[in-house]
């Protein structure tokens, strides 16, 4: 009976298994539409639109696929994963990995003079400096974003971008 | 047409329908589709899509399990190593609680709330107010003072500000300014970290993190609740930013609960002293007046008849009724807060807050005095404020303290001003994966208890006394891969104190694939000095009470610093993306404890037959003749106490182990437990009392042995009438403090087994909650002056239900202790007893 009742208790513990990977896609989706509301200067608009991603996250693998079939305007997408914050080029967008948020004041000193959205995940990141940070509030997606970090990195953002987040000045 | 063809254009028919369907369905108004629409659909439906409508869809849609794991299992935490992370990745036994949580589960105030927490031991003295340690090591010196029980080994801070009580040690936790309305979160960390947050975190660190203001639009956000005992808990706070740079939030709260009777218990704390007395028919004489299963209405305890011999009186007389100590005897505790935060974010890199408050507060609670009941009452009225400003890697903070505290009102001396100013620079460098962080320190604590004073003497310092200490620190964190480490070093110099003090803490970690953490750490932690320690200077005058007739206090300052040791290793694990495990083993060595206790003792003794000796007068030189008595009774006619180290070491060997699983969306449950054996080596078994005994009886050897420490004759009237009338007195004193036989015990105050479990439930969309919580501990036997007393094994229950009824705005109630399990969780504190609530949460 015992070992019943214990069997029983495992299969409760590992049955909730997660039924819908979709966020990711839409953090996905959402990444790739903040590219629609913000130009980068003209000299970043001849290469490759490079992502580039610091720490491990399941959005890497999004990326790449969307990548696959998507473009920037006439830009290909080309991903990047950074092993150390030595490694970080020229990137139109620096994505950084929950685990690695203690990362975000390194990161936006290794882009500084780089034209690169800083993108992060988690709330209260935005007022530390980071660009766009996708929150979870109220049990559903949306985003933190400041138009002066945004301007600190010598980009331009639409105003309707701006409105349709929530706005931390 | 034939079959063939029919057949033919009717599944052009068909597939046409479909298709016609799934486009109509793609370009449905997207608040007509389900959330099952939404997960379905791939990235080509999505990226088609404008992006307001793909907001819509996440709202629809709400959070992915992934998140909410991340969310309730992993919250950031900054305490661990002064850098947030992800509490999985953090390098010590950390917790964090959010304020969600804490109002979630009903607990009355930030006290309650830390029985939810892994590791703590949380015991209630009197109604809402607690004893709180991170994994024990209370009540050590044992046999003395109730005060050694209380917490001075954890170190507690708002934002990063020192609430620690540097009068004799610890945390007077209804002295905090703020409730739980103000709390962000609260980080808990379980171990020394003194090289890190500087001396009293020995056993842990709890640092309470205030709320800012996100929004825009004037918020409004309140919690009322009242029910039985009386209790009557509000919660009120508001806020907004003003513009980009500038946010305020201002708060109030109130709480006031009902003791379960407003009876007390009576202790002689002489009573062994009286059982080993020499005085024939003294102790029976004196047993039995008291008793110490009984609970006493103020009135009749001070009014007490006198025993059958007359000199000897069990209350001070000048207590008279006892109402000045007593005003409100039923009351448990009664107490306001006011807080306000002003945020200024020049940039990002330029930022500063400026927080003040005040409270007033007044408790009846475990006595920090030495008396005849375990409980006294204390009034304190503090306030502060505190600047942080951030420059870049720099910080800065600085903080004034300052107010009055009657820690056993209606006793003189007890009531002091305090003063404490804090400040601390710490400067971030960034290396690659290298996090350099060196910071200086300096606080000044002073506490003066002259203002306060009829007359100079009558206190226990008589004048304004001030411990500093200036501090160095310097943490070098490195990660590499998965791999990471940290060293800090710190060295404290105090004005009382010759020695420097170093801290140490030396950590590794290693993140295996984020569903495996392991860590360890060895850290060592010291106790700052004290005001009473250092420099007590207290007559306390006894005449017309039971002997000793006098008793002088004196401090040292050159105690050694207690001082904690710790190892641990510890191992997070994720089996399943909704489980977290946490399991930390942990060693600790806690020496150099300091305690007051007798050093010298002059007896008075009486003789039934004399032969004439020399006495040479100290003072004068001159040498007299007087009758050497042969004792047949001695009493202690005055003892000094002195500050002193002890050479007793706890020995603490334990795991805690914490399961975190999020069932799904609308339930969460976690389950913690402490398995802890703790020993004293070198433990020394006498109380206070008993010492004073065997001094006295010392004394009464050597006089009738040879008579060197014979101090003359005594004027005294004590023995008059008891059969000694023939012979004088003879003053005599000893200074040999027995030396018994040091053993190493089980220390039975500090629980071997304790821990909780909470269960947390959402639905009807998140209408209504349930948070069913439980928390236990095994037994544990307490010693002080007072003797020993056991408390059974315990657990509770509580339980809150609330409803939402219009968007945030909810009813609720509230029931803590919900089986009504009167035992008591603390030696020789209140029974406790169920509190039924109701009340109102309202945010707009």
């Amino acid at each position: 009976m015992r070992k019943i009742t214990a069997l029983l208790l495992i299969g409760i513990l590992f049955s909730t298994t997660d039924s819908f990977g979709q966020t990711e896609k839409l953090k996905t989706v959402f990444i790739y539409n903040f590219t629609k509301y913000i130009d980068w200067p003209e000299a970043k608009t001849k290469s490759d639109f490079e992502i580039a991603f610091v720490g491990s996250t399941p959005l890497i693998g999004e990326m790449r696929q969307l990548a696959q079939t998507r473009k920037v305007g006439d830009q290909a997408i080309k991903i990047k994963e950074y092993q150390s914050i030595s490694d970080i080029g020229q990137a139109h967008i620096v994505i950084i990995s929950p685990n690695k948020s203690s990362q975000l004041q390194s990161v936006l000193n290794a882009t500084k003079s780089k034209n690169t959205l800083v993108i992060t995940e988690g709330a209260g990141l935005v007022r530390k400096g980071s660009s766009i940070s996708l929150i979870v509030q109220g049990n559903k997606l949306t985003y933190e974003i400041s138009e002066s970090n945004i301007k600190a990195r010598s980009l331009n953002v639409s105003g309707h971008l701006l409105k349709l987040g929530n706005q931390i000045q | 047409m034939n079959f063939q063809q029919k057949i033919f254009y009717s599944l052009i028919f068909i597939v046409l329908v479909f298709s016609f369907n799934e486009v109509s369905a793609q370009q449905k108004d997207v608040n007509k589709l389900t959330r099952k629409d939404i997960l379905a659909m791939d990235y080509d439906h999505l990226l088609e899509m404008p992006f307001e409508d793909v907001l819509k869809l996440a709202e629809k849609m709400g959070v992915s399990m992934d998140e909410l794991y991340e969310l309730l299992l992993n919250k950031d935490v900054t305490a661990a190593s002064k850098k947030a992370e992800s509490s999985f990745e953090a390098p010590l036994s950390t917790t964090v609680l959010t304020g969600e949580q804490i109002l979630a589960s009903g607990a009355r105030n930030i006290e309650e709330a830390f029985r939810l927490v892994p590791g703590m031991i949380v015991r209630e003295k009197t109604t809402g107010n607690f004893d709180i340690h991170i994994r024990g090591n209370d009540n050590i010196p044992s046999n003395n003072l109730f005060v050694y029980s209380e917490n001075s080994m954890t170190l507690v801070m708002i934002d990063g500000r020192q609430v620690y009580n540097y009068v004799n040690g610890g945390t007077f936790w209804e002295t905090l300014p703020v409730d739980i309305i103000d709390i962000d979160r609260i980080e808990i960390v379980r171990g020394a970290a003194s090289a890190l947050y500087g001396a009293n975190a020995a056993t842990g660190v709890i640092n309470i993190i205030t709320k800012r203001p996100e929004n825009s639009k004037l918020e409004v956000n309140g919690n009322v609740q009242g029910g039985s005992l009386n209790t009557k808990i509000a919660n009120l706070s508001t806020g907004q930013a003003i513009n980009d740079k500038l946010s305020y939030r201002v708060s109030g709260n109130y709480q006031y609960m009902d003791r379960t009777t407003d009876k007390l218990l009576a202790l002689d704390p002489l009573d062994s002293l009286f059982r080993n007395s020499t005085v024939p028919g003294l102790y029976d004489a004196y047993s039995g007046i008291l008793n110490p299963e009984e609970l006493y209405k103020v009135e009749d305890l001070f009014s007490l008849p006198d025993p059958s011999l007359p000199w000897l009186k069990y209350v001070n007389p000048k207590d008279g009724d006892g109402s000045a100590k007593y005003q409100r005897p039923e009351m448990a505790r009664d107490r306001y807060g006011v807080n306000g935060f002003l945020f200024y974010d020049y940039s990002d890199d330029i930022n500063t807050r400026v927080s003040l408050g005040s409270q007033y507060s007044e408790v009846i609670s475990s006595t920090y005095g030495d008396q005849v009941t375990p409980l006294s009452t204390r009034y304190s009225q503090t306030s502060y404020i505190d600047l942080y400003t951030k420059i870049y890697g720099l910080s800065l903070q600085a903080n004034y303290n300052f107010g009055w505290q009657d820690i056993v009102v209606g006793d003189d001396g007890f009531k002091l001003d305090l003063d404490v100013f804090n400040a601390q620079a710490e400067y971030d460098f960034e290396f690659g994966g290298l996090n350099l962080r060196p910071g200086i320190y300096y606080q000044q604590a002073s506490q003066n208890d002259k203002p306060h004073l009829d007359e100079i003497g009558n206190g226990y310092l008589n004048a304004k006394r001030t411990i500093n200490a200036v501090s160095g620190s310097f943490r070098a964190d490195y990660s590499i891969n998965d791999f990471r480490f940290i060293g800090a070093l710190r060295a404290e110099k105090y004005n009382v104190n010759d020695d420097v003090y170093l801290p140490f803490q030396f950590t590794a970690s290693y993140n295996l694939d984020n569903a495996h953490f392991f860590r360890a750490n060895y850290a060592r932690a010291n106790r700052s000095p004290f005001a009473v320690d250092s420099y007590s200077n207290y007559d306390w005058d006894r005449t017309a009470r039971s002997f000793p007739n006098s008793i002088k206090f004196v401090g040292s300052e050159n105690l050694d610093l207690a001082v904690l040791d710790n190892f641990e290793i510890g191992y997070r694990m994720k089996p399943t993306k909704n489980i977290q495990i946490d399991i930390e083993a942990f060693y600790s060595i806690a020496r150099d404890f300091g305690y007051l206790s007798p050093d010298s003792v002059v007896g008075n003794f009486a003789a039934v037959q004399s032969t004439q000796f020399n006495f040479t007068d100290p003072n004068s030189g001159s040498v007299v003749k007087i009758e050497r008595p042969v004792p047949a009774a001695g009493i202690p006619e005055f003892v000094q106490m002195a500050y002193q180290n002890i050479e007793v070491e706890s020995h603490q060997l334990g795991v805690t182990a914490n399961v975190s699983w999020v069932a799904n969306e609308n339930l969460v449950i976690t389950a913690y437990g402490t398995y802890q054996q703790t020993t004293l080596k070198n433990y020394y078994p006498l109380t206070t009392n008993e010492i004073i005994g065997q001094m006295t009886q010392d004394a009464g050897a050597r006089l009738q042995t040879n008579g060197d420490n014979a101090l003359g004759v005594t004027e005294t009237s004590f023995f008059e009438g008891a059969g000694y009338d023939a012979y004088p007195s003879v003053l005599a004193y000893s200074a040999n403090r027995p030396d018994v036989t040091k053993d190493e015990v089980d220390h039975e105050a500090t629980p071997s087994f304790y821990g909780g479990a909470s269960l947390d439930w959402k639905g009807l969309q998140d209408k209504l909650g349930v948070f069913v919580s439980t928390y236990f501990f095994t037994e544990q036997v307490m010693r002080t002056q007072y003797g020993t007393d056991r408390t059974s094994p315990k657990g509770i229950v509580n339980t809150k239900v609330s409803y939402k009824i219009y968007k945030d705005n909810a009813v609720f109630v509230n029931a803590r202790n919900v089986l009504d399990n009167s035992s008591k969780e603390l030696g020789w504190m209140d029974e406790t007893s169920g509190v039924y609530m109701a009340g109102l949460q309202f945010n707009f």
